[in-house]
Order: structure tokens, then C-alpha cells, then sequence
């Protein structure tokens, strides 16, 4: 498919564009990650976080992040502001269920993504008992591929036993997350049978982006050519109607826009979604590290932080340079994903350009 | 809510009417990436003739995700990812939705209904329509009533003019 937007599709990006536009200016907050943990049961080749079997980092406790929660809940509607736990792996926090049911008793809705390393349906029970509502588990292809990519040759195995829990229970909103690499990508087709066949009914997928560990291991970059083919997946599964699968929600895509998601692009990080991470430094998804940090919880009022700063996730003309400077598609992309910066807010990956 | 964001968001509905009027997805609210809390949502009641209050069978009602109701008087509507609950009326023009939303599915406490005349001139020709229900009163029921689960009951009669009332 011709990578340049249609005609039809440009007057939807024009429209979006303001609506994004107006987005920025509510700022609404509805999306708040806790990174409750860096401490992890696994050592992914790819893992963004950086994460530790034995972190250093003492887990923050429960009381300092519902502290930022009554910070926002004056300010917000807790019924639609989404707490994701997130880490390293958060099923390592023992306490989970109690901060749980903290945000469940305030109505907040809480989930977590997870491994399923840890995932016995001793644990599933109490968190179902403590309001979780919702869950992503991390399945990156068949046997050989998942352990290769997980570093452990029981996680596919303790993966596939929480899928399959998960399709028994009524009551849960779930899904699936893919990190498409070499050594899956063959197997795409076959695995998706093997998802819908297992009951999975929404499954989305990524490309691994150049941070943290996965910017040492060459076999997790696909070619463009190689992501093209991905994108070219995704768009042909989602006309068959028989499993609901995105890419994820990073990039933009040309005319793949609207294909290969349920929305255009835009990337909601301190637009809409906020992160508190496990030091306390306020930021905004929490795939971007310590180069955008707006402040700390224990120095800073976490919506007053959400309110004044964040000015480089609200405007980004900061990005209009380097390879986006002359870019026709700055209008709808602008800069791509905030992630995908590096320090010295040099863009990493175009995935516009990346599109054969 | 301070009247400039209000107005802000009114602009942004109109923009979203706009984008669905071209078949895209509005974007507005953004797609939660981990999940969402759902509930049932169970809209019950009649369709009846609006000039005689004749109870109407064959007529098609069923859930619609969150597009304004323009998109199916112009153009292709955006492709739904799954299928929605939908009930044809029986002789006594009953019908009864059942059908499992999660958040951004819905609109705020408003769910997208569409009806529609599918058989003909059997039993009359009757105006397809598109009307949003309020479920902000919804009756609660099921084992958890809580505002993330359970059964939301609305119970609505739903009146269709005659094409031939234009």
C-alpha cells in the first residue's frame, strides 16, 4: 500500500489535528501509571525499563502514590481515570491488592500488565477480589521465540497458563501484547491462529524501539521492509473480523492510519496520561525515562505539576528539526512519540519513514 | 467546568461528527491501551407507531458504538471491530439489547441505538432513526451493582413515524 496519506484521509488528519489541538489545551487527565516496582521475575532482551531481577530500588510505599491519588481526585472523574500498575514486573508487589482496593474504594479503575510469570490463580483470585478489572499479558510468539525474548525458559509456558485463566473468566477486560521481532515475525500468521484458537479476542502488537536493553540486541530490530510486512498483517487480520488486533499506539503511519488502528495517531503522553515512577519523578507515559521528567512527587504537588509544566508533551515545536524539519507529515505526526527521543531530544525512530 | 473548556469540548464534538461523516473513528477520547471497566448494558422495550401507538413487529434495533448519528446518512460507516447486540420486534413490538460495553464504547452515560424497517411493506413503511439512550438512571441489578459492573437496565418505548408522515 502507498505509504502517502489519500486525499479522504488527509481531511481526516486535518480534522483530528484540531481535535488533538484541543485536546492539549483541556489536558484532561485520564490515564495515570504507577511504576510500582523495578523489580522483575524476568530479564527481557528488550526491556525498556532497565530492569532488575534484584533492584536496588526500594518499591515505593502504597501510602506515598494514594497520596498522589487524593492529590488528583478533586480534580478528576475517578470512575474514568484509568491506574495502570506497571514495573518491572507489579505482581512482585505483595501489597498490590491493597492499593487495589484503595483505588477500587475511591473508584478508580485499576489494572496491570504483567508477564504472568507470577500469575496462580491463588493471586488472580485476590486481585479479582480487590477490584481488578483489567489485564495485559505480554505473549511474544510460540515456545522457542517467547523464552528467547523473555530470557527464561519457563515464561511461555506460566504466560500461557494466564491467557488461558484469563478466557475463563466472565467479568475482565484483556488483552494480549506482542513485541514483534526477527524471531517471530515468520510465525505471525500461525500465532495469531494459536491466540484465537486459545480464546484471545484482542491482541495488540509493537515494534521494539532502540532503549534501554533492547538498543544492545540487533535481532529485535525488524528491517523496514520487515515492518512494513507487519503493518500489512495487522490491516489484513483486522479485515477477517475473527480476532481484534492493533498496532500499538506509537507511530505515524501514513495511509496505514486508520488500518491498522481503531484512531488516528497522536501521542496522549502529558495530554492525557501521566506516569509516577518508581523514584517519584513525575512523568508522562512510562516507556519515556529520566530525560523528560516534570518533577518528583515528595518535592512537588503531582496536579499542580500535571497542570503548569509538562510543556514539551504540549508542544512539541521543539521537535520541528532534524529529520522532522522539513517532514510533510509534521502536521500530523509531530515528532512521533515522546519515547522515541533521546536525550538531547533527538528522534530515534520515524516510523513514517520506516514504511516501504 | 469553566465555560472556555466547555466550549472547547463542544468544538471538539462537532469535529468528531465531522470525522465520522468522512468513515474515520473519532479519536477524541483516547484508546485505553490495558483495559477498561465494562458493564451490561440492557435496553428493553417497544417500538411503536407514533401516530396510533400500534405496536410494530419486524423492525431492526441494535447497538451502535460511539459515532454521532450522521455517519449513516452520509457515507460508509467506520468498520465496528466486533458486532453488536441487535433484536428484531416481535408481533407485539418487544425488544430486548443486551450487549457488554467497556468505557470507550459509550459516550459519557449515553449509548448509540440504531432502528431500522427491514421487512418491507409488510407491516408498514416506518423512518429509520438513530437516537442516543441515557443510561445515567439506569436500574442497577446483577451480583455487583457497583458503577464498574453489573446489569444497567433502561427501559425505553421507541416510537417510528410512517415514511408516508413526511
Amino acid at each position: 500500500m502507498n505509504k502517502t496519506p489519500t486525499f479522504r484521509k488527509r481531511i481526516g488528519l486535518e480534522i483530528y489535528r484540531k481535535i488533538r489541538h484541543n485536546n492539549v489545551k483541556l489536558h484532561e487527565l485520564n490515564t495515570l501509571f504507577w511504576e510500582c516496582t523495578l523489580r522483575c521475575n524476568l530479564s527481557c532482551r528488550h526491556c525498556g525499563s532497565d530492569c532488575r531481577v534484584q533492584s536496588d530500588k526500594k518499591d515505593m510505599p502504597v501510602a506515598d502514590f494514594m497520596r498522589v491519588i487524593d492529590e488528583i481526585t478533586p480534580h478528576v472523574n475517578p470512575n474514568k481515570t484509568m491506574i495502570i500498575f506497571t514495573g518491572g514486573e507489579a505482581l512482585l508487589r505483595k501489597d498490590l491488592e491493597i492499593c487495589g482496593k484503595e483505588l477500587y474504594d475511591r473508584g478508580f479503575p485499576w489494572g496491570l500488565v504483567s508477564n504472568g510469570m507470577a500469575l496462580t490463580p491463588q493471586r488472580f483470585q485476590s486481585l479479582l477480589a480487590s477490584g481488578l478489572h483489567s489485564i495485559t499479558i505480554s505473549f511474544d510468539g510460540f515456545e522457542e521465540a517467547h523464552n528467547w525474548l523473555r530470557g527464561n525458559h519457563k515464561s511461555y509456558a506460566n504466560a500461557l497458563n494466564a491467557i488461558k485463566m484469563l478466557t475463563k473468566v466472565k467479568n475482565i477486560v484483556w488483552d494480549v501484547v506482542t513485541c514483534v521481532n526477527k524471531k517471530n515475525i515468520s510465525d505471525l500468521n500461525a500465532f495469531k491462529e494459536f491466540l484465537i484458537e486459545t480464546g484471545v479476542k484482542d491482541w495488540r502488537i509493537f515494534t521494539i524501539f532502540p532503549v534501554g536493553r533492547a538498543a544492545e540486541s540487533p535481532e529485535l530490530q525488524l528491517s523496514n521492509a520487515e515492518f512494513t510486512s507487519v503493518l500489512d498483517f495487522i490491516r489484513e487480520t483486522r479485515k477477517e473480523n475473527r480476532i481484534h488486533l492493533s498496532y500499538g499506539c506509537e507511530g505515524f503511519l501514513g495511509n496505514y492510519e486508520q488500518e491498522v488502528r481503531d484512531h488516528f495517531y497522536t501521542c496522549h503522553a502529558g495530554i492525557n496520561v501521566a506516569s509516577v515512577l518508581a523514584d517519584g519523578s513525575i512523568s508522562a507515559c512510562p516507556s519515556i525515562r529520566s530525560n523528560f521528567n516534570q518533577g518528583n512527587i515528595y518535592t512537588d504537588n503531582f496536579w499542580q505539576v500535571w497542570n503548569d509544566r509538562f510543556k514539551p508533551f504540549r508542544d512539541r515545536n521543539w521537535a520541528h528539526t532534524g529529520a522532522c524539519a522539513d517532514c510533510e507529515m509534521w502536521r500530523y505526526c509531530e515528532g512521533n512519540g515522546m519515547h522515541l527521543h533521546d536525550d538531547e531530544g533527538k528522534l530515534m525512530v520515524c516510523h513514517y519513514q520506516r514504511i516501504n | 467546568m469553566n465555560l472556555k473548556n466547555h466550549i472547547i469540548r463542544l468544538t471538539n464534538i462537532c469535529l468528531a461528527t465531522l470525522l465520522a461523516i468522512f468513515g474515520f473513528s473519532n479519536c477524541e477520547d483516547p484508546r485505553e491501551e490495558y483495559g477498561v471497566p465494562h458493564a451490561d448494558y440492557n435496553l428493553k422495550g417497544k417500538v411503536i407507531d407514533k401516530s396510533d401507538s400500534k405496536p410494530l413487529k419486524g423492525i431492526r434495533i441494535g447497538f451502535k458504538p460511539y459515532y454521532p448519528e450522521a455517519v449513516l446518512m452520509y457515507g460508509v460507516p467506520p468498520t465496528a471491530y466486533r458486532t453488536y447486540d441487535a433484536d428484531t420486534t416481535d408481533v407485539e413490538g418487544n425488544y430486548n439489547l443486551t450487549d457488554h460495553f467497556s468505557i470507550e464504547e459509550i459516550q459519557g452515560d449515553t449509548v448509540t441505538v440504531y432502528v431500522q424497517d427491514i421487512d418491507g411493506a409488510e407491516n408498514g413503511l416506518y423512518q429509520d432513526t438513530i437516537m442516543k439512550v441515557d443510561f445515567s438512571n439506569a436500574k442497577k441489578s446483577g451480583k455487583s451493582t457497583d458503577w464498574y459492573d453489573g446489569i444497567l437496565t433502561v427501559e425505553k418505548d421507541i416510537e417510528l413515524k410512517q415514511k408516508t408522515d413526511e
